[in-house]
């Protein structure tokens, strides 16, 4: 998987360095920016407030 | 020195077009422990005999044969390598492997051998080659049979033939992406840790001061409610839309600077998360009799309440809003379970009373890191300073109010 990305880019290695650590960079932003807060409400630390159930919050 | 390249070279041109021969060669290699039964050879020429019987042991019999008797064909060991019929890839795999596994590092015999090693059998090589047939075959085998017993051309060989190695086999492909998602999930989960424990903690900061120094200017342009007549009565602040701020809270017991903003819900987004803590909605405002609960994070998302657990009897908690200041006297704390909406009501645990009081009450999760239970914190109005009479004593100073009011708050 990753030898097959790492051949896919372009250029020797430095430039192939280069666009791997912009696709990782890519990757986390968007792991942070969008998939974590999602996925982040079903952990289960952080409930701080009380409900009869039916809330839900 | 002549003989090494071009018979690297030679072989390299082998194992390009011809990538089977790799695996032969390897598995002779790993003979040659084996060959130690010739001692009149002794020392580094034994050693380097042995692969020359490759051609005759191995290629007819790669699997077993320490047998290599076959020393007595002195022609053969040059062209050996390329004449021999080959096997299926799939045999030449399959002893490779077993080879591999027979003895862990066949190669490293040749690559720890000195440099004048290579030079001392390749000087002797023609003469030994003419005078005495047996060894000769040896040696020359040794030098064009098995291609490269030198470093040099060995290292090259390896990596020259690194864009060409054969793709893995489906099992072998398969469990390697298998093993990379695997690592790739292990980072995934290892970045949502730090993401959780410590990003969340400093957008939520920064969320949190931006949004209170919004507060404060606001403040700035609404005129305060008009007092009520008993001077000991406080203002009911005005109830607000949801997901917005109202209020900035001080507690000087968990630290100096700190101050929170709440704000109207308890979703989780935007206002748990972003906005500080959250007002219960349906509870009672500052100043109101009744309840004034709120929640707030333990951990995480900028933990509002994360020292909810150190507050001690007598600690005040002071609420700013447009109107002026609220100070709450923390009384007592509890643990209860997640279900336990009647400290919400009025008179905390007593839902059926109405109550006189002005209470505030304070949740989250209890123990950090859990949703099993909650720590609930209770306080009492104690007093109460208009916003025109300036900030009660005890927050006057604090790094927290310097920080909202010089932005021009209340």
């Amino acid at each position: 998987m990753y030898g097959l990305i790492w051949r896919l880019l372009p250029g020797n290695w430095f430039v192939k360095l280069i666009f791997a650590l912009i696709l990782i960079a890519a990757v986390v932003l968007l792991l942070m920016q969008y998939v974590f807060p999602v996925v982040a409400p079903y952990m289960p630390f952080n409930n701080a407030t009380v409900t009869d159930g039916s809330g839900g919050q | 020195m002549v003989n090494s390249p071009s018979s690297g070279n030679e072989s390299d041109a082998d194992a390009s077009s011809r990538p089977t021969i790799r695996p032969a060669q390897r598995q002779n290699s790993s003979h040659h422990p084996a060959h130690d039964q010739y001692p009149a050879q002794g020392g580094y020429r034994g050693r380097e005999a042995s692969p020359a019987t490759e051609p005759m042991s191995t290629a007819p019999e790669l699997g077993g044969g320490q047998n290599s008797g076959a020393g007595s064909h002195p022609g053969t060991g040059s062209q050996a390598g390329t004449d021999q019929p080959l096997p299926s890839r799939r045999e030449l795999r399959r002893r490779e492997a077993e080879a591999a596994a027979a003895n862990g590092a066949p190669t490293a015999v040749y690559s720890d051998a000195p440099p004048a090693y290579t030079d001392s059998t390749q000087v002797q090589q023609p003469v030994s080659s003419e005078t005495n047939p047996n060894l000769g075959a040896y040696a020359g085998a040794a030098v064009a049979g098995y291609s490269a017993p030198g470093e040099g051309s060995r290292r090259t060989n390896r990596r020259r033939q690194k864009p060409e190695r054969e793709p893995l086999g489906p099992v072998r492909g398969t469990i390697r992406t298998f093993g990379e998602l695997c690592i790739t999930a292990g980072m995934v989960l290892i970045l949502f840790v730090v993401w959780q424990l410590w990003w969340t903690d400093i957008e939520a900061n920064r969320d949190n001061e931006q949004l209170a120094d919004k507060l404060a200017q606001d403040w700035q342009n609404q005129d305060p409610n008009e007092l009520p007549d008993d001077p000991d009565e406080p203002v009911v602040a005005d109830p607000v839309e949801k997901n917005s701020a109202f209020g900035i809270f001080y507690i000087p017991r968990f630290g100096d600077d700190y101050y929170r903003t709440v704000a109207e819900g308890v979703d989780l987004e935007p206002v748990l998360n972003r906005m500080g803590v959250g007002r219960y909605p349906n509870s009672a405002m500052p100043g109101e009799v009744g309840n004034f609960s709120i929640a707030g994070h333990r951990v995480t998302y900028g933990k509002p309440l994360n020292q909810i657990a150190q507050l001690r009897p007598g600690d005040e908690i002071i609420v700013q809003t447009k109107d002026g200041f609220y100070t709450y006297t923390f009384r007592n704390f509890d643990i209860i379970l997640p279900d336990a909406v009647e400290v919400l009501a009025p008179v905390p645990n007593e839902p059926k009373f109405k109550g006189k009081d002005r209470i505030l009450t304070m949740t989250a999760c209890n123990p950090m890191f859990s949703a099993r239970e909650r720590y609930v914190a209770y306080a009492e109005l104690t007093d109460w300073t208009p916003a025109g009479d300036g900030a009660p004593d005890n927050i006057k100073d604090s790094k927290a109010y310097d920080k909202v009011s010089k932005n021009g708050g209340a």
